[in-house]
C-alpha cells in the first residue's frame, strides 16, 4: 500500500474518491440493464471508465503541481471560466439525456461542460480574494467583492439555464465566507435576500419574516453601518416584489418542479413523474434492496436519468438502504476529511480552498440524494463520482488533487 | 460575534459547525432513508408492484371433442415457443448445449441464437411442452405458451364441429358448447413497462388455469367418414351443386353422422339450416294422418283418373297414370293423385296438427346454433290450394334433420324423437358432467299406424326390385321424393330439383335412419334415381365398417329370419341384370328388373336401391377378383372393398402391405377380408389434422 499513499498523498481522501468511483462506475453499468433497450445508457460505464482514466491522470498531474502555482493561477482560471461560460451561451450544445440545453461545448473530439471547470475557477478566485484581506470580513462591504466574483459566474449558468450548479455557486459562497470568519450575522443578512424570494410566496410569511428582519436589525444597529440596514432592507423588499414577476418568468418545467414538490400528485405522469418514481424505486428497495442489477423500477423504465442525476435511485433500489448508507458513510469520511485537511493547512488560501470544495460537494450530495428521495425540489444536479459525466467526474478528481495538493503545505 | 481568524479557538469552533452541518444535513438523508425503505418499505414496495405488474389471463387449455367412441376429433395442443436474450446469458456455450438437447435443434442454431448482437432472439417453430419443462429457470432464456386448436381428423366434420376464433367458439359444436369447453382462465402477474407494455418471459403464476371439459359426440366417426365420401362421391357422380346425408338412430334420436355439402364441395350445416320443399317424401305422413285418424285404410282404393286430377283450380298429375291403385300402393308407386284425393278426407286442422306434430314448422331441437325450424303455415293462412300441396310436399319446408326425425317416428313405431349430436359432457378428469339421454317429444302415431306405414314403404323399396340381397338379407324401407328447387327470390327454377331419398333398415326393427338429399343434379334428378343409390351405398358401407354402432345380434336374429324365409343362395350373389325392355319413357328411373315384379309400374318415385358393384359380374361366375391394395389408407381400401359388397378387418391405421385372402384371389360377396397393416406412423395423422384458428 506505501505505493498507493506515496502516489495518492492523502489514502484516505483518495480512497474514498476511488471507492466512490468504482461504486458508480458498477451502479452506471446496472443502470444499463434494462428490459426496455435504451443505447444512452447501455455502454455509458465503458465511457466513465475511460474517463475515470483521465481523471486520475489529472489527479496525479494536479496534485504534483506547487501550490503557489495554484494560487497564482487562480485569477486567471477565473476569467478563463468566466468567458467559457459566456460562451456557452452563443455556441452551447446540448447532449444525452440534457439534449435540449447548452451546457456543453464541442472541442473537437471532446465536449466539456465550463460550469464544473468554472466551479474550481470561483472556488479558486473566492479563496484568493478572501485569502488576501487582513481581517476576516466585518460588515457587508468586505462581502461584496467575493458576492460578486460568485454571482458573475453563477448568473451565467442559471443563464444555461442549470439551477443546479448555480447552487454549488452559493455553497461555495458561503462555505468560504464562513470559514474566512466571516460572523454569522452577516452571512444572515447576505442571505436574507434569498431567503425573502423564498417566503414571498406567501404574503402572511413573509410580512412576519420582514418584520423579525427588522426587529434583528435594530437589534444590532450598532454593528451595522445604517447604509447597510438599509441595503438589507431595501434588498428584501425588492426580493418580496420581483419574487411574483420571477416566479412567471421561469421555464415551465423549473415552476412545475417546484409545484410538484408541495404536491406530487398534482401531475404524476409529468411533472411529478421524477420525484414520484425516484421516491418508488428507492423505497421499493428496502433494507436489502433486490439485488445489483435487479431493480425493477429501472429495468422496467420507471426512473428517469438512471445513469446521471438518478444515480443514487438505482442504489437505493438495488442496493437498499444497506447501500445508501455505505455511500453516504464513503460521503462523509470524505468530507471530514476535507474538513480535517482544512484544519491541518495553516494557509489562509488553502484552507478557503479547501472550504470551498467542501462546500460545493456538501451542496451536490445534499440536494442530489435529498432529490431522490424527496426531501428537496428536483434539480438537474449530479453526484460527486457517482453520476455518468465525464467533466464532471474529472472536475471532482482535480478538485480532490487540488485539496490533496493544498493540504500538504 | 466577530471571530479572528488566526486565533485557534475560533477555528476549531468553526470546523464543529460545518461537522455539525454536515451530521445534521447527512442524518437528515439518513433519516428519510430509513423513513422510505425501512419504514414505508412495504407500502413503496406494494406501489411499485401495482406500476410494474399487471394480472393477466393464462389461457386454459379448451376441452376436446371426442367421437361416440372417444375418437379425437378435436384437441387442445400446448405448444411453446422459445426465445433467447444473449445478454442475460451467463454461459452462452452452456446455454446452447441446454437449447440443442432440449428443443432437438441443430447446435450450429442454438449457438447462433446465444452469439446473436440482437437483445431478443426468437428460436423458429414451436416446441413440446417438454421443452418447458428442459428450459426452466435457465437464465436468459425465454419460454412462452400457446395453445392451438387442433382437429387431428381433418376437415371432414368442421362445419359440425365448429372452429375457434380467438378462443371463443364460432359455429357448431365448438360455438353450441363453449361454455363447457372453455374452462376457467388461471391468472398470472406480467412486468410492463413504463409504456405499459408487457415484458416477454416476465410472468408468474398465481393461479393455474382450469382446463375446459369434453364433449362426447353421438357422432359415429366412421359413419361420419363413411357418410362425407358418398355423399362427395355422389354429388360429383351427379354433377350435383350439393347435398345432405344424414344417418341417425331412430330409437334415441341420436345422429350418427351429418353431412352436408354446398357448392364448391364447402361442408357447411345445411342440414340444420337450409329448409327446402320435401316433396313426395312427405307422402308418409299424409298416408300416417289417414291411417291414424281413421279416415282411411291402406286398403281403400283410390281412384287415380288418367294421372291427372283438378281440385281448386289446380291439377295434379302422375307421370304415369296408374289407375285405381290401393292407398298403400299410391303410396309406394308415390302418386300424386292419390295421395291428394285421400287427404282430402283430412280437415285443414287435422292435416295441420299431424304435421306439427311430427316436428315441422318448429326446430327440432339439435344441440347446435343456428337451426331453421322451415316452414308450416297455420291453415288460417293457407289458400284452397294448400290441402293438396301439403298432402304431397309442397307449401311447406322442412330441414334435413326434420325429416330424418320424422322418419325415425315412423321407424321406431310412432315417437318423435329429440335429434341429439351431443350425448355427454365430462370435466377434464373425465367425470360426466351431463349425460343427454334420449328425450321423446311425443307419440305421434300408434304402433300399429307406424307398422302399417312401414310395410307399405318396405314395399316401396323392394317392389319389382329383387335387389334387396345387396343389403346382405336385410329390408330396407324408404321413400323417395323429387322437389323443385327455388329460386331465392322466389318462384321454382327451371330444371333444378332436389333429390331425396329417407330409408331406413332393417325394416322389421329399424336401428338406422338414413336421409340422402342431393342438389339440383344433372340428368337423372328422380330421387329413386340418385339418391336412393347412396342410402343404399351407406347401409352396405355402415353394415361393413370396424365398428358401426349396430346391435349385431339384433341384426343376425334378423337377418337368421331372413334366410329361412328367402330363398338362399342366388339372392346373396351379385346378379348381372340387363335393363328390361319395357322401361317407360322415364328411362333414368333404371328400373333393374322391374319385368319380375308383376304390375310394377315405373313410376318417377319407384325406388330401386341397386348398387352399381353388385351390377358387376366378377371375374369368374359369381365371384370377384380381390384388388392389389398394397400402399394405400386401410380406409380408402375398406371404402373399395365396402363397394364390392365385402366385409373388412383391419388393426391399425398403417399403410396396407396385403391382404387376407391375397390379392387376385377371387372372394364372393359377404366375404371378410383381412387387410394386413403396417405400424402406424405418426399418431395422430398430423399431416391430415387441420390447426384451428385458437
Amino acid at each position: 500500500m506505501t505505493w498507493f499513499s506515496r502516489w495518492a498523498r492523502d489514502p484516505v481522501l483518495v480512497g474514498m474518491a476511488l471507492l466512490l468511483s468504482l461504486f458508480g462506475i458498477a451502479m452506471i453499468y446496472s443502470a444499463g440493464v434494462l428490459n426496455v433497450p435504451n443505447p444512452v445508457t447501455e455502454g455509458a460505464w465503458r465511457r466513465q471508465l475511460l474517463w475515470l482514466g483521465v481523471a486520475l491522470v489529472a489527479f496525479t498531474a494536479v496534485s504534483r503541481i506547487r501550490s503557489g502555482w495554484i494560487e497564482w493561477l487562480s485569477l486567471p482560471a477565473y476569467l478563463a471560466a468566466v468567458v467559457l461560460l459566456a460562451a456557452t451561451l452563443l455556441i452551447g450544445t446540448g447532449a444525452g439525456t440534457a439534449e435540449g440545453v447548452g451546457r456543453w461545448l464541442q472541442l473537437g473530439p471532446i465536449r466539456f461542460q465550463p460550469s464544473e471547470f468554472a466551479k474550481i475557477a470561483a472556488v479558486l478566485a473566492v479563496a484568493k480574494v478572501l485569502a488576501d484581506r487582513q481581517h476576516p470580513p466585518e460588515n457587508l462591504k468586505d462581502l461584496a467583492a467575493p458576492s460578486l466574483l460568485i454571482a458573475l459566474p453563477l448568473m451565467l449558468v442559471v443563464l444555461q439555464p442549470d439551477l443546479g450548479t448555480a447552487l454549488a455557486f452559493v455553497g461555495i459562497l458561503f462555505a468560504a465566507l464562513f470559514w474566512a470568519g466571516t460572523p454569522a450575522l452577516l452571512l444572515f443578512l447576505l442571505a436574507s435576500p434569498g431567503i425573502a424570494l423564498i417566503l414571498a410566496f406567501d404574503t402572511r410569511v413573509w410580512s412576519a419574516y420582514f418584520l423579525a428582519l427588522a426587529a434583528i436589525l435594530y437589534f444590532v444597529r450598532y454593528r451595522l453601518y445604517l447604509a447597510e440596514s438599509f441595503v438589507v432592507i431595501l434588498a428584501n423588499l425588492t426580493a418580496g416584489t420581483i419574487a411574483l414577476p420571477l416566479w412567471t418568468s421561469l421555464a415551465d418545467y423549473q415552476r412545475n418542479r417546484l409545484l410538484v414538490f408541495l404536491d406530487p400528485a398534482m401531475d404524476p405522469r409529468g411533472a411529478g413523474w421524477n420525484l414520484i418514481q425516484s421516491q418508488v424505486a428507492i423505497g421499493s428497495g428496502g433494507f436489502l434492496g433486490k439485488g445489483f442489477t435487479e431493480g425493477t423500477q429501472k429495468r422496467l423504465d420507471f426512473l428517469p436519468e438512471q445513469h446521471t442525476d438518478f444515480i443514487f435511485s438505482v442504489v437505493g433500489e438495488e442496493l437498499g438502504f444497506l447501500g445508501v448508507a455505505v455511500a453516504l458513510t464513503l460521503f462523509s469520511v470524505l468530507l471530514l476529511r476535507v474538513v480535517s485537511a482544512a484544519e491541518r493547512s495553516g494557509d489562509p488560501f488553502a484552507g478557503l480552498v479547501l472550504f470551498g470544495i467542501f462546500g460545493a460537494w456538501l451542496v451536490h450530495i445534499f440536494v442530489n440524494v435529498g432529490m431522490t428521495i424527496g426531501l428537496v425540489p428536483i434539480t438537474g444536479i449530479p453526484l460527486p463520482f457517482l453520476s455518468y459525466g465525464g467533466t464532471f467526474l474529472l472536475t471532482c478528481w482535480v478538485m480532490a488533487a487540488v485539496t490533496v495538493r493544498l493540504a500538504e503545505d | 460575534m466577530s471571530a479572528e481568524p488566526s486565533s485557534r479557538g475560533s477555528l476549531v469552533l468553526r470546523r464543529r459547525f460545518l461537522l455539525v452541518l454536515w451530521i445534521l444535513a447527512g442524518g437528515f438523508l439518513l433519516a428519510r432513508a430509513v423513513e422510505l425503505q425501512v419504514a414505508q418499505g412495504a407500502e413503496w414496495r406494494a406501489e411499485a408492484d401495482r406500476q410494474h405488474r399487471m394480472q393477466g389471463e393464462v389461457a386454459a387449455p379448451r376441452g376436446s371433442i371426442l367421437d361416440r367412441s372417444g375418437v379425437p376429433l378435436a384437441l387442445s395442443h400446448e405448444t411453446f415457443r422459445v426465445s433467447v436474450a444473449p445478454q442475460e446469458l451467463l454461459d452462452a456455450p452452456e446455454t446452447a448445449r441446454a437449447l440443442s438437447t432440449a428443443l432437438e435443434i441443430p447446435a450450429d442454431e442454438a449457438e447462433r441464437a446465444v452469439a446473436s448482437d440482437r437483445r431478443w432472439v426468437p428460436l423458429p417453430g414451436r416446441f413440446p411442452p417438454a421443452a418447458r419443462e428442459a428450459l426452466q429457470g435457465v437464465r436468459g432464456v425465454y419460454v412462452e405458451r400457446e395453445l392451438r386448436r387442433f382437429y387431428p381428423r381433418g376437415t371432414l366434420a368442421r362445419a359440425v364441429l365448429g372452429s375457434v376464433i380467438d378462443g371463443d367458439g364460432a359455429g357448431g359444436v365448438e360455438q353450441a358448447f363453449d361454455n363447457h369447453l372453455q374452462g376457467i382462465p388461471g391468472a398470472e402477474i406480467r412486468a410492463r413497462d413504463s409504456g405499459g407494455r408487457a415484458i416477454p418471459g416476465e410472468s408468474w403464476e398465481i393461479e393455474p388455469p382450469r382446463p375446459g371439459g369434453e364433449v362426447i359426440l353421438t357422432l359415429d366417426w366412421d359413419l361420419q367418414e363413411i357418410a362425407h365420401e358418398a355423399l362427395k362421391d355422389a354429388v360429383e357422380a351427379n354433377q350435383a351443386r350439393g347435398g345432405d346425408l344424414i344417418v341417425t338412430d331412430p330409437r334415441t334420436g341420436e345422429v350418427l353422422a351429418l353431412a352436408s355439402l354446398s357448392e364448391g364441395g364447402v361442408s357447411g350445416l345445411g342440414s340444420i339450416n337450409t329448409p327446402y320443399e320435401p316433396g313426395s317424401t312427405l307422402k308418409p305422413f299424409t298416408v300416417a294422418a289417414l291411417l291414424e285418424l281413421d279416415k282411411a285404410a291402406m286398403t281403400d282404393s283410390v281412384h287415380t283418373m288418367d294421372g291427372r286430377w283438378t281440385t281448386q283450380g289446380r291439377t295434379i298429375s302422375d307421370v304415369q297414370p296408374v289407375g285405381t291403385v290401393t292407398l298403400a300402393r299410391a303410396l309406394q308407386v308415390s302418386s300424386n293423385v292419390g295421395i291428394a284425393k285421400a287427404a282430402d278426407a283430412l280437415t285443414p286442422a287435422e292435416q295441420y296438427e299431424m304435421l306439427r306434430d311430427f316436428g315441422f314448422g318448429v326446430p327440432s331441437g339439435i344441440q347446435l346454433v343456428g337451426e331453421i325450424g322451415g316452414a308450416l303455415r297455420h291453415p288460417s293462412r293457407w289458400s284452397r290450394q294448400s290441402r293438396a300441396s301439403l298432402a304431397i310436399g309442397y307449401e311447406i319446408s322442412a330441414t334435413p334433420i326434420q325429416m330424418a326425425m320424422a322418419y325415425g317416428a315412423l321407424a321406431n313405431g310412432g315417437v318423435l324423437m329429440e335429434p341429439r349430436v351431443v350425448r355427454e359432457l365430462r370435466d377434464s378428469q373425465g367425470g360426466v358432467v351431463e349425460s343427454y339421454e334420449p328425450r321423446a317429444v311425443r307419440r305421434v302415431v300408434s304402433e300399429e299406424t307406424a307398422a302399417e306405414v312401414n310395410r307399405a314403404l318396405v314395399q316401396a323399396v323392394e317392389e319389382g326390385t329383387g335387389t334387396r340381397a345387396g343389403l346382405a338379407s336385410f329390408a330396407v324401407a324408404g321413400k323417395s321424393g323429387t322437389s323443385r328447387a327455388h329460386l331465392p327470390g322466389g318462384g321454382y327454377e327451371v330444371g333444378a330439383y332436389y333429390s331425396s331419398f329417407v330409408g331406413f333398415f332393417p325394416a322389421e326393427d329399424p336401428q338406422l335412419v338414413v336421409f340422402v338429399k342431393l342438389d339440383r343434379p344433372r340428368g337423372a334428378y328422380y330421387g329413386g334415381a340418385t339418391a336412393a343409390p347412396v342410402t343404399r351405398a351407406t347401409m352396405e358401407a355402415v353394415l361393413a365398417a370396424r365398428t358401426p354402432p349396430l346391435d349385431r345380434q339384433a341384426l343376425a336374429t334378423i337377418a337368421r329370419a331372413h334366410q329361412i324365409r328367402e330363398t338362399p343362395g342366388p339372392a346373396a350373389r351379385p346378379v348381372a341384370v340387363q335393363p328390361a325392355a319395357s322401361i317407360s319413357a322415364g328411362a333414368e328411373l333404371s328400373a333393374v328388373g322391374v319385368a319380375s315384379g308383376p304390375g310394377s309400374i315405373p313410376d318417377q318415385e319407384a325406388v330401386h336401391l341397386a348398387m352399381p358393384a353388385l351390377l358387376q359380374p366378377g371375374p369368374e361366375e359369381g365371384g370377384l377378383r380381390l384388388p392389389d391394395l398394397q400402399g394405400t389408407a386401410p380406409r380408402s381400401a375398406a371404402r373399395r372393398l365396402h363397394a364390392m359388397g365385402l366385409s373388412v378387418i383391419w388393426e391399425s391405421a398403417g399403410p396396407v402391405r396385403g391382404s387376407e385372402p391375397a390379392p387376385g384371389s377371387v372372394v364372393v360377396q359377404g366375404d371378410t377380408i383381412r387387410l394386413l397393416t403396417g405400424p402406424p406412423g405418426l399418431a395422430p395423422p398430423v399431416a391430415e389434422g387441420d390447426w384451428g384458428d385458437g
